[in-house]
């Protein structure tokens, strides 16, 4: 691994235009990433991920070398190490989401608009990717969706270029073949209604 | 199929990057200059401390066993530590040195293992050497057993092979001495040439005790000093 950059120099130094330079550069796609993810709690979405994820990198910064390309994978992998961390949280004391309807109308609790909006539009490649298994729906999330090259995929991921690759090439055939099988049925369905 | 998702550009609050600059700052590495003085004098008072007990163990265990003489665990495998420092500079006797270790202690391996590997001659031996071997009286004045035992041994040889082994007054003609503690089948008896000429565990380990008879080695000391050492060792 090559040696720090500028940005990751003075990012270790504590310097706050770094940080900044660096969340602009990541912090859009690690947040794209985590909400293609299964949180498994879901009183903690993407958005705490992500932030916990930021501030578990500036604390460890002094641990990291590499440039700030290198700095996108690592980030990652904390990022997927809390995530596993919430899940396994999430399984032991199991919660659910109450309707706040129901609260509003008790009056109890206040309404707040919630981004569920803004990640509708995305909605469709959670779904899509939710029939993969954990690591192909990870690889696919990471190669197609957010745009990682492989050796950053990897470094996220805790695996080898060569189990990235093959992965992904897995992912994208079993994803193909849902969605083939999908069209089929919408196709029939559709011709039955014609009918 | 076209799984690429636009990237939004996130503008960060000023309030986190505040925190994460500030947790970058506090993670740094702090250059570790010189020790403080006041470190310096724990690490060496520290030190000062674990030395004092260390010479007080040691004084303690040396002290032990000269100062007060433990006693015996079972009466007939050890004998008090004095009788037999005392045997073991009998009359004949001539280096008290070598043979101090092995020819009283009941812990020596060699002796214990010899009396409990031992046929039953060799058994009643090691316990026979324990317990007469720290009587110097009893070897000093029975030198004629020794004598009468020994094939052509004299008295004083006789009684300074078997001190010198630390094994028993019987011990005639110190063949056995140390070596194959079998004082009581020896005696009257001739079987003890047999016996020495097998294998001896001891077998060049004491020279002074393995002298023979016969050939009157020259590990003896002549018999005329012989009376000497004898009081001699019983002051050590």
């Amino acid at each position: 691994m090559a040696g720090d950059d500028e940005l990751i120099t003075l990012a270790k130094r504590g310097d706050s235009e770094a940080w900044r330079a660096l969340y602009r550069a990541h912090a859009g796609r690690l947040l794209v990433w985590l909400s293609t993810r299964p949180t498994g709690d879901s009183s903690e979405g993407a958005d705490d991920l992500a932030a916990q994820a930021w501030l578990t990198a500036a604390e460890r910064i002094h641990g990291f070398t590499g440039t700030s390309d290198d700095f996108a994978g690592w980030l990652f992998g904390i990022a997927r190490n809390h995530g596993a961390n919430t899940r396994r949280r999430g399984q032991r004391r199991q919660t659910h989401p109450t309707d706040l309807g129901v609260a509003d109308e008790l009056g109890t609790l206040p309404s707040v608009p919630g981004p569920e909006a803004s990640y509708a539009a995305d909605d469709w490649i959670v779904r899509a990717l939710s029939v993969l298994p954990e690591r192909e729906r990870d690889v696919v999330g990471c190669r197609e969706v957010v745009g990682l090259d492989v050796a950053t995929t990897a470094a996220a991921l805790g695996i080898s270029a060569v189990a990235v690759r093959v992965a992904h090439h897995r992912g994208l055939k079993r994803l193909r073949s849902v969605l083939d099988d999908g069209q089929a049925q919408d196709g029939s369905s559709a011709r039955s209604l014609s009918r | 199929m076209n799984l690429r998702t636009p990237i939004p550009t996130l503008e960060p609050d000023d309030a986190f990057v505040a925190r994460l600059s500030a947790l970058a700052a506090a993670g740094a590495p702090v250059a570790t200059g010189r020790r403080s003085p006041v470190s310096a004098w724990r690490v060496t008072l520290a030190a000062a401390g674990v030395a004092a007990i260390l010479v007080g163990v040691a004084w303690l265990a040396g002290l032990s066993p000269t100062g007060s003489p433990q006693p015996a665990p079972g009466p007939a495998t050890s004998p008090p530590a004095p009788e037999s420092t005392t045997s073991s500079g009998s009359p004949g006797f001539s280096n008290p040195g070598t043979s101090g270790p092995g020819a009283f202690d009941p812990a020596v391996p060699g002796v214990a293992s010899t009396a409990s590997t031992q046929p039953p001659a060799g058994q009643s031996s090691g316990q026979h050497s324990g317990q007469h071997s720290g009587q110097p009286g009893r070897h000093a004045g029975e030198p004629g057993k020794g004598a009468g035992h020994s094939a052509g041994a004299t008295p004083g040889q006789g009684a300074g092979n078997s001190n010198g082994a630390g094994s028993t007054s019987g011990n005639a003609g110190g063949n056995n001495a140390g070596g194959n503690p079998d004082p009581g089948k020896s005696q009257g008896k001739n079987k003890d040439k047999d016996k020495d000429r097998g294998p001896n565990a001891h077998a060049g380990d004491h020279p002074n005790e393995h002298a023979t008879t016969k050939s009157n080695n020259g590990n003896h000391s002549p018999p005329g000093p012989k009376p000497d050492r004898g009081p001699r060792s019983r002051v050590d």
